[in-house]
């Protein structure tokens, strides 16, 4: 399956690995040429670096569309809901995760049927099993 | 009239200021301290300092009762959290949100945002009003984003002058458009079977994406 991830951070550098180990192909999607770069020569992954004003045409090129699932994995809630909402509602990715860090918009877009990503200690088995399902 | 602004950009100061001359109530929410004592000076209390994607501030702003919420805060994807949390928390009526990208537009519109102000189509709007005539142009937006209003000037050697618009605009073919008014001169004409199109008639009609250029060929073709 290919799996979208946008937002190259601490969580993408451990589940981006993990996914490639499970067989699935995945693509990162940040804006920061550096990180993209470490993470590229740990996994086996494509990069990509966008800049802001382009952030769908950078869904595109990150293969959206043909997407199994897609993370939004930055460190800026409001970014990620935006993407994750666009990857439901535009895109139709039948699973999409959303990390969320202010407990408030967890629980309004919980209810809004956003799915967020679980970024406790077993965040990797969480996210292998939304994958499953 | 209630109205909760969120960010005291440029737009939003002036916003505040207009509907404040205009009789109504408003309070603007900014989140940054320094914005806010600059404003503070000249505005007084109707500045609140607060984060406006935050429900607690939101509703110290008294979004449980504004009519109205305007997300102007410079970013797209925080005007969308002000404009979901003010719907769904507080069942705002009526959400405006500036974007900056128009690929935008389409999401804020399926998420229930009721209106998207773009500027970059704003701008775009003016620069083809301002070419001479031949155009196609999209005056605004419509709920459904697949459709919009257009206008076209039918141009003197159209093979459109002197015909009715059910002989112009094929049916058939363009499903999901209709022309709405012509405007000659001062005059707004409705679309009658009778009505023949002269050159320089302004048509007015809603066309859906996919049908505009081919509407626009029916009028303007030669």
């Amino acid at each position: 399956m290919h799996v979208l991830i946008y937002g190259c951070t601490r969580l993408t550098d451990a589940l981006a690995p993990a996914l490639v180990a499970d067989g699935h192909d995945v693509t990162v999607v940040d804006a920061d040429p550096d990180r993209l770069a470490i993470l590229g020569r740990q996994a086996n992954v494509r990069t990509l670096c966008a800049s802001e004003p382009q952030m769908q045409d950078y869904l595109l090129d990150g293969g959206i569309e043909n997407s199994g699932a897609f993370y939004a994995l930055t460190g800026d809630d409001h970014l990620n809901v935006l993407l994750c909402q666009l990857a439901s509602h535009i895109f139709n990715v039948p699973n999409v995760l959303c990390r969320m860090e202010d407990p408030q918009l967890r629980d309004l877009y919980g209810e809004l049927g956003v799915s967020i990503f679980d970024n406790g200690p077993d965040f990797l088995g969480s996210a292998r099993d939304a994958l499953e399902e | 009239m209630f109205t909760v602004i969120v960010g005291c950009s440029t737009t939003g100061y002036h916003l505040a200021k207009r509907l404040l001359v205009e009789g109504n109530e408003i309070v603007i929410v900014e989140k940054s301290l320094p914005r806010c004592q600059m404003m503070w000076d000249e505005m007084g209390s109707v500045i609140m300092q607060g984060d406006g994607s935050d429900p607690a501030d939101l509703r110290r702003a008294g979004a449980a009762r504004a009519d109205t919420v305007v997300a102007v805060t410079g970013r797209d994807e925080t005007n969308l959290v002000v404009c979901q949390i003010a719907k769904h928390v507080f069942s705002i009526s009526r959400t405006v949100a500036a974007i900056k990208d128009h690929k935008n537009q389409s999401i804020f519109r399926v998420l229930g945002v009721d209106a998207v102000v773009n500027v970059s189509d704003l701008i775009l709007n003016s620069l083809e009003h301002s070419v001479a005539g031949n155009n196609l142009i999209r005056l605004t937006s419509l709920r459904d984003p697949t459709k919009s209003l257009v206008s076209v000037i039918v141009p003197a050697d159209s093979q459109a002058v002197g015909k009715g618009i059910s002989q112009v605009v094929d049916k058939q073919e363009l499903k999901q458009s209709s022309v709405s008014l012509v405007l000659r001169g001062n005059a707004a004409l409705h679309p009658t079977e009778e009505l023949k199109l002269e050159a320089d008639d302004e048509v007015i009609a809603i066309a859906s994406a996919d049908e505009e250029q081919r509407l626009y060929e029916m009028l303007t073709g030669a």
